[in-house]
C-alpha cells in the first residue's frame, strides 16, 4: 500500500493549512508555488480523506482545505461545460465524450455535495456558502479576505458576497454529474474507510497526526471482492511429449525423368554400342557411354565381341574404345577374340593409339601380343609404296615403338634385329634413325 | 537429357548444368520441356551449392511456376510443386508445403507414379506431424490402392515403381503406419505393424545372405527406427513397462556407440535419444531426472546447429522440440520462468501448435499466481489487519487494503534488447539468438488468444473434412473446403513474437500482427460442432476450451471485463466439462459486475451453483502420475463457498446487505476460519457502523494478535 503523500509534503500542505492569517488568494498562489502540478491529484485526494475522516478539526483547517480544493479545480472546464450544456446538439456532441474524465474536475462532486449542504462531510452550514460562493464567482472579494478575518460562526456574514443573482445552479451540476456517476464501476462504491478506532482505555497520548495519517492517506478502500479462483494447470495430454524419431532419411528434390522416353542403361547401352560399331560416336554419346561404364561396369557381361566389331571400333571410336576393351579383355571369352581382332586390325594411328593406352592401362597385357602388333607395324611401312605417306606412317610406327620402349612394355632382346633392320630400312627417315640409336643403347 | 541424368546422379552437378543449359538453347516451343530441363537446372545448381541456399532454389521454382501455371496443368508442374514442398517441409514451413502437396494429391491419378507416390507419402508424412489423423488415414488408403494394388491394371500403371522401390517403399509406408497409431494411441495395432516390418527385415536380410550381397551387417535406418518404435510401443502401451523402455534404450545407445559406422557422430541420434530417455523419465514421474536428459538432448542437438547450414542440417536440427519437452519438465518442477524461455524457444517451428500458447500463458500464470502470492497480504488471518497504531484511547486497527487477485504480473509487456536477445541465458545453456520476451499479463493474454485462433481453425478443418466423408463428395464440395480454407488463413493471424536469424526464413509463413484478431471473441458465438471429434481431436478441443478459459481469466486480471465476458460465454456455448464451465460462469460474472449489470452477474453464479460439485472435485484432482500445481482454493466443497462468497459480493453492489450478510453466514458455517469469509465477515460490520462486532470478529480470530506481538 502506497500512501498518497510522503512526510515532507505532507508537511507542507499541514503548513498551508495553518495559514489563518493569509488572504485566501495569497494561500493559492503558495499552493501553486509549493506543489507541481504532477502532486495536486494526491493533495486533493489527501484533503478529500482529511476532510472526511475529521482530521481537520479547527474551522479555518477545513475552510482553507476546502479553498486549496476549490483552486486545484480546473475552473474553465466547469464553465465551459455550463455554457455547452444549453446548447441540445452539443450536448449530444458532449455525450459522446462524457467517458473522458479528463473535461470534468474529479473532486468537482466533493464541492457540489459540500455546497449543497447533503454530505455527509459537510458539518456546517458555513462551508457550504463558502464553497457556493467559491463556484459562483472564482474573482469573488471573499478570497482577497484571510480566514481569520472572517467571522466563521455567522453565515450572515459570508451572505453579502454571495448575491441571488449570481448564484450558480447546484441541482443542473449535480445532476450532470449524477449522469457521470453511473457509469463508474460499482465495484469502486463499496469501498470504507480502513480505519477502525479501537480506545483500549482513556489514558494513552495521541500520536503525532503525520504519523498517523501516513497510514490513512490512500486511495485504496477496505472492501471485499469478487472471489477468482484461478484455472489450474491444463493436464498434459498422453503424446503431448514429443517423442522423436531418429530418421537418416534424407528427402531430396526429384529429377523429372519422365522429360524423355526412360530407357534402361542396357537398352541405352547396347544401341549406342552397336552405334559404335558401325559409325563414329558424336561427344555426348562417347560421353554416355563413358558414364554407363563407370556406373555399371558388368553391364558389358551381357555384350559380346566379334572380331569385326573391334576392329570397327578401334577404327571409329578410338576414345571409347580402350574403355569397352579393357573390360572386354577381364574375360576370358572375349579375351583372344579381342587379341586376335586387334592383331588384324590396320596399323593405323588410331589402332596404335588404342594399343598404347591398353599397354599402359592394362598391367600384364601379353609381351607376345605386343611383339606381334609391332611386327604388323613394321610390316605395314613395308606395304605401303607412296613415299610421303611411307614416310609419315613410319614416324608414327618410331613414336609408338618409343613410348612403348620409354614405358618398358617391349621386350627389346627378343625384337632387337627386327627392330634394328627397320631402323636401317628407313634410316633416311630421322625418327627411324633416331629410335635406332635408342635400341642400341637399351641394348647395352 | 539422359547423360545430364547420369551426371546428376554421380554429383557432376557443373557438368550437368552446362549440359541442361546447352538443350535449353536448342529446345524452342515445347513449355513442358522447357519447364522440365529449367526446373531440373534450377536442381543442379541447388544441389551445386550443397543445398545451402534454399530461398533462391525456390524463388527459381516460383518463377517457373508463375511463368507457365496459365498453359500447364498441375500434373505437368508436379514434379516442380513437389520440389517446392520438399524444400518447404525441409525449412519446416508445413503448412506451405501441405497446402503445395494437397494440390498434387488432388491430380494424383494424372501425376507419373514415382512422382505420385512420393507427394502422397510427403503430406502423409507431414499429417501424421500434425496430428491430423483423418486425413492420415485417407492418405493411407490412398497410397494403398494407388499404388500397392496388385491386379493387373494397376500393375500397367504402376510400371513405373520399380519391384524393388515398391518393397521399399512399403517399409517406409509401415513405418508411418506405426506413427499414425502410437498418436491414436492404438498399440496394439502399432505392435502389429512393427511386426510386419520386422518380418519384411528379416526376409529382406534373409535374401541378402541368399545373394551374399555384402550390405548384410550394415545398419540401416530401418532398424533404428524399427528399434525405436518398438521401445515407443512399450512406453505407449497401458501394460507400461518404463523400466524395459529404458533398458533397451540404453542397448540401442550401446550398439551405435559400437557400430562401426560413422552414425555414431551423428549428433541427431544423440539428441533423439536423450530427448527419448528424457520422456521415458518424466512417464515413470521423474522430472529431475528428465530434465538431465533433455539438457543433454539439447546439447548435442547444438551439435547441428554447429555444422554447415544446410537444408539438411536444419530439417534435423530438433531444438524446438526438445525445448518444448524441457519447458513441459520445468512447468511441472514449478519453474515458470524457466519453462516460459524454453516454450519461446519451442515457439520457433512449433507456433502452430495451440498447446505451446497455452503452456506460454499458463508460465506467465503461474508467475502471477506467485506474485500475488507474495503479496497478497490477505492470504492469512493473522494479515488482515495490516497494523494497529496509537495507544490507549488513541487506539486505531488499520485494516489490510488494495491487494487482490490482479496484484502480480505486470500488465504491459517490456521491449527486451537485442543484446537480452542474444545472450538469453537458460539454466547452464546458452542458445544465441532464441528470443525472449518478458513475462507480462499482456503476453499472457495475447498467447491465450494465439491458442484459441489456432485451435479454433483446426478444429474447423476438421469439421469440414468430416463432412466430407460423411456426405456424398463432389467435385464442388473441394472446392468450398479450398475456399474456406483460404478465408480461415486470412482471418487466422498469429502474433508472432518470436524471430531469430535461421527463422526468418519462416517470417512469410507467421503473419506478423500486433493485434489478434478477436471478433469471433467479441460476439461470443461459435460454429464450430464439437460433439462428434475422435478420441485425438479431443484434445484440441481441450485446448480451445481451456484457451479461451485462460483469456477469460487473464483478461480479467488486464481490467478488460468486455473480452471476459464474451469469451466466458463463447466457453459455455462449446458445454465445457463441468469444472470449466464452473469458473467460466464465475469469471463471467465478476465480468458483469464490473461492467454495472449486478443482475446479470446474478444469474451466472447461480448457474454455476446448479452444477454438481463432485463432478467438479473429481475433475480437479489432476493427473496421477504428473505432479500438477493444483490451487488450494478447488479442495473440498470450497466452490460451493466462493459461489456463496461471490453472490454476497453482488447483493452488495445492490445495496442489500441483509441478504447478504445471510450468504455470508452460510459461507462462514462451512468455512469459520478463511480469510475470504471473516473479510466479508468484516465489512458488512463495518458497513453497518457495527465498529466494535467487527473488532471482536478479528480479535476473536486472532487477526492481528501477532502484529500486538511484534509491538509489545
Amino acid at each position: 500500500m502506497t500512501t498518497l503523500l510522503q512526510f515532507d509534503e505532507l508537511s507542507k500542505l499541514q503548513q498551508l493549512l495553518q495559514e489563518e492569517s493569509t488572504p485566501f488568494l495569497q494561500i493559492g498562489r503558495k499552493v501553486s508555488q509549493t506543489f507541481t502540478s504532477e502532486q495536486h491529484f494526491s493533495i486533493c485526494c489527501s484533503l478529500t480523506i482529511m476532510f472526511r475522516e475529521g482530521f481537520l478539526k479547527k474551522k479555518t483547517e477545513r475552510i482553507i482545505s476546502l479553498f486549496i480544493l476549490f483552486k486545484l479545480l480546473p475552473i474553465e472546464s466547469l464553465f465551459q461545460f455550463e455554457n455547452k450544456s444549453q446548447n441540445k446538439e452539443e450536448e449530444n456532441l458532449y455525450k459522446d465524450k462524457k467517458k473522458d474524465n479528463s473535461i470534468f474536475p474529479p473532486f468537482l462532486p466533493v464541492l457540489i455535495n459540500i455546497a449543497q449542504n447533503n454530505h455527509k462531510y459537510n458539518e456546517n452550514q458555513y462551508e457550504s456558502c463558502f464553497v457556493s460562493i467559491c463556484l459562483s464567482d472564482p474573482n469573488s472579494d471573499l478570497l482577497k479576505e484571510s480566514p481569520d478575518q472572517l467571522n466563521l460562526t455567522n453565515i450572515g456574514d459570508l451572505e453579502k458576497f454571495y448575491p441571488q443573482s449570481s448564484r450558480i445552479n447546484l441541482k443542473d451540476l449535480s445532476n450532470k454529474f449524477s449522469q457521470i456517476e453511473a457509469n463508474i464501476p460499482l465495484t469502486n462504491k463499496i469501498g470504507i474507510s480502513p480505519s477502525i478506532q479501537d480506545p483500549e482505555n482513556e489514558k494513552g497520548s495521541k500520536l503525532a497526526t503525520n504519523d498517523l495519517l501516513q497510514y490513512q492517506l490512500t486511495t485504496n478502500e477496505f472492501k471485499p471482492s469478487f472471489v477468482r479462483p484461478s484455472p489450474s494447470l491444463l493436464k498434459p495430454f498422453d503424446n503431448e511429449l514429443i517423442w522423436i524419431d531418429y530418421e537418416d532419411e534424407t528427402l531430396l528434390p526429384l529429377w523429372d525423368q519422365t522429360i524423355s522416353i526412360v530407357k534402361t542403361n542396357n537398352d541405352q547401352f547396347i544401341t549406342l554400342l552397336k552405334k559404335a560399331f558401325t559409325s563414329q560416336l558424336s561427344q555426348p554419346e562417347q560421353q554416355q557411354i563413358i558414364v554407363i561404364l563407370e556406373n555399371e561396369p558388368k553391364i558389358l557381361k551381357e555384350c559380346k565381341a566379334t572380331s569385326e566389331n573391334i576392329t570397327n571400333l578401334v577404327e571409329k571410336n578410338p576414345t571409347i574404345s580402350f574403355e569397352i576393351l579393357k573390360l572386354f579383355l577381364q574375360d576370358e571369352e572375349n579375351k583372344s577374340i579381342c587379341f586376335n581382332s586387334l592383331l588384324n586390325t590396320k596399323v593405323t594411328l588410331h589402332s596404335m593409339e588404342v594399343i598404347n593406352k591398353l599397354s599402359s592401362g592394362i598391367k600384364n597385357l601379353p609381351k607376345d601380343f605386343l611383339n606381334r602388333y609391332v611386327s604388323n607395324c613394321i610390316s605395314s611401312c613395308r606395304e605401303i609404296y607412296d613415299k610421303y605417306i611411307q614416310s609419315r606412317h613410319v614416324r608414327l610406327v618410331c613414336a609408338f615403338i618409343r613410348s612403348l620402349m620409354n614405358n618398358s612394355k617391349l621386350d627389346i632382346q627378343s625384337m632387337s634385329s627386327e627392330l634394328q633392320t627397320f631402323c636401317l630400312e628407313f634410316s633416311r627417315i630421322r625418327d627411324a634413325s633416331n629410335l635406332f640409336r635408342l635400341i642400341k643403347s637399351q641394348i647395352k | 537429357m539422359n547423360l545430364a541424368h547420369q551426371l546428376f546422379t554421380q554429383k557432376k552437378y557443373n557438368e550437368a548444368s552446362q549440359q541442361i543449359s546447352t538443350l535449353i538453347e536448342k529446345t524452342s516451343g515445347n513449355d513442358k520441356k522447357i519447364v522440365k530441363l529449367k526446373s531440373h537446372l534450377a536442381l543442379c545448381e541447388y544441389m551445386k551449392t550443397g543445398r545451402t541456399q534454399p530461398e533462391e532454389y525456390l524463388e527459381t521454382l516460383n518463377g517457373i511456376v508463375k511463368q507457365f501455371s496459365k498453359d500447364l496443368t498441375t500434373a505437368d508442374l508436379g514434379y516442380v510443386i513437389y520440389n517446392q514442398a520438399i524444400v518447404n517441409y525441409q525449412l519446416k514451413r508445413y503448412q506451405r508445403a501441405a497446402t503445395q502437396l494437397e494440390s498434387l494429391r488432388k491430380n494424383v491419378g494424372s501425376l507419373d507414379p514415382y512422382l505420385g507416390f512420393e507427394a502422397t507419402y510427403l503430406l502423409l508424412k507431414l499429417s501424421i506431424e500434425n496430428n491430423h489423423i483423418s486425413q492420415a488415414n485417407e492418405l493411407i488408403s490412398l497410397i494403398e490402392n494407388q499404388f500397392f494394388q496388385t491386379n493387373t491394371k494397376n500393375n500397367q500403371k504402376n510400371s513405373g515403381l520399380q519391384t524393388r522401390n515398391q518393397n521399399k517403399n512399403r517399409q517406409r509406408l509401415l513405418m508411418l503406419k506405426i506413427k499414425l497409431s502410437l498418436c491414436c494411441s492404438e498399440h496394439n495395432k502399432a505392435e502389429l505393424f512393427v511386426n510386419q516390418l520386422q518380418e519384411i527385415k528379416n526376409r529382406n536380410l534373409q535374401q541378402q545372405k541368399e545373394n551374399q550381397i555384402e550390405k548384410i551387417n550394415e545398419k540401416t535406418l530401418l532398424i533404428e527406427n524399427l528399434s525405436l518404435n518398438m521401445m515407443r510401443c512399450k512406453i505407449e502401451n497401458s501394460k507400461m513397462n518404463l523400466e524395459e523402455a529404458k533398458n533397451n534404450l540404453w542397448g540401442l545407445s550401446k550398439t551405435m556407440e559400437n557400430s562401426k559406422t560413422e552414425e555414431r557422430n551423428h549428433s541427431n541420434f544423440w539428441s533423439s535419444f536423450y530427448n527419448n530417455l528424457g520422456c521415458v523419465e518424466l512417464k515413470n514421474n521423474k522430472p529431475g531426472s528428465a530434465l538431465f536428459y533433455f539438457k543433454k538432448a539439447l546439447l548435442a542437438n547444438s551439435q547441428i546447429c554447429k555444422n554447415e547450414k544446410t537444408v539438411n542440417n536444419f530439417s534435423k536440427d530438433k531444438r524446438s522440440e526438445i525445448m518444448y519437452n524441457t519447458g513441459l519438465c520445468l512447468i511441472l518442477l514449478e519453474k515458470p520462468q524457466n519453462a516460459f524461455q524454453f516454450f519461446q524457444g519451442a515457439l520457433v517451428c512449433l507456433y502452430n501448435r495451440p498447446r505451446v500458447w497455452i503452456r506460454l500463458a499458463e508460465c506467465c500464470l503461474l508467475e502471477h499466481f506467485r506474485l500475488t502470492k507474495d503479496k497478497e497480504q490477505v492470504g492469512s488471518l493473522n494479515r488482515l489487519v495490516k497494523k494497529v497504531i496509537g495507544q490507549g484511547k488513541y487506539r486505531t486497527v488499520i485494516l489490510q487494503t488494495g491487494i487482490g487477485p490482479n496484484d502480480g504480473l505486470n500488465i504491459n509487456e517490456e521491449s527486451v534488447s537485442f543484446e537480452d536477445i542474444v545472450s538469453s541465458n537458460v539454466g547452464d545453456l546458452q542458445f544465441h539468438g532464441i528470443p525472449v520476451q518478458s513475462m507480462s499479463l499482456d503476453y499472457a493474454s495475447k498467447a491465450a488468444s494465439n491458442s484459441i485462433l489456432i485451435s479454433e481453425k483446426l478444429l474447423k478443418i476438421i469439421n469440414n473434412q468430416n463432412q466430407k466423408t460423411s456426405t456424398t463428395s463432389n467435385n464442388n464440395k473441394n472446392s468450398k473446403i479450398d475456399e474456406n480454407n483460404k478465408t480461415q488463413k486470412n482471418e487466422f493471424k498469429i502474433k508472432k513474437e518470436n524471430e531469430n536469424g535461421i527463422e526468418k526464413q519462416k517470417n512469410k509463413e507467421k503473419t506478423n500482427t500486433n493485434h489478434t484478431n478477436l471478433n469471433t471473441l467479441k460476439n461470443g458465438k461459435t460454429n464450430i460442432d464439437l460433439d462428434n471429434l475422435s478420441k485425438n481431436d479431443q484434445s484440441l478441443k481441450q485446448d480451445l476450451e481451456h484457451g479461451l478459459l485462460l483469456f477469460s481469466y487473464i483478461s480479467l486480471c488486464c481490467q478488460n471485463p468486455v473480452t471476459a465476458l464474451s469469451s466466458a460465454k463463447m466457453l459455455l456455448n462449446y458445454n465445457p466439462d463441468p469444472y470449466r464451465e464452473y469458473l467460466a460462469n464465475l469469471y463471467a460474472a465478476e465480468a458483469c459486475c464490473l461492467l454495472n449489470n449486478p443482475n446479470l452477474a446474478k444469474e451466472y453464479i447461480s448457474q454455476s451453483l446448479q452444477k454438481r460439485r463432485y463432478q467438479v472435485e473429481k475433475l480437479l484432482k489432476g493427473p496421477k502420475n504428473l505432479k500438477i500445481m493444483s490451487p488450494k482454493e478447488y479442495e473440498s466443497n470450497w466452490s460451493d463457498c466462493v459461489t456463496l462468497l461471490n453472490l454476497a459480493f453482488v447483493l452488495i453492489l445492490q445495496n442489500d446487505i441483509q441478504t447478504a450478510s445471510e450468504y455470508i453466514k452460510q459461507a462462514s458455517r462451512m468455512f469459520p476460519n478463511s480469510p475470504l469469509v471473516l473479510l466479508s465477515c468484516v465489512y458488512l460490520e463495518l458497513s453497518n457502523g457495527n465498529n466494535q462486532n467487527a473488532l471482536e470478529l478479528l480479535k476473536s480470530c486472532h487477526a492481528f494478535y501477532p502484529l500486538e506481538n511484534s509491538q509489545k
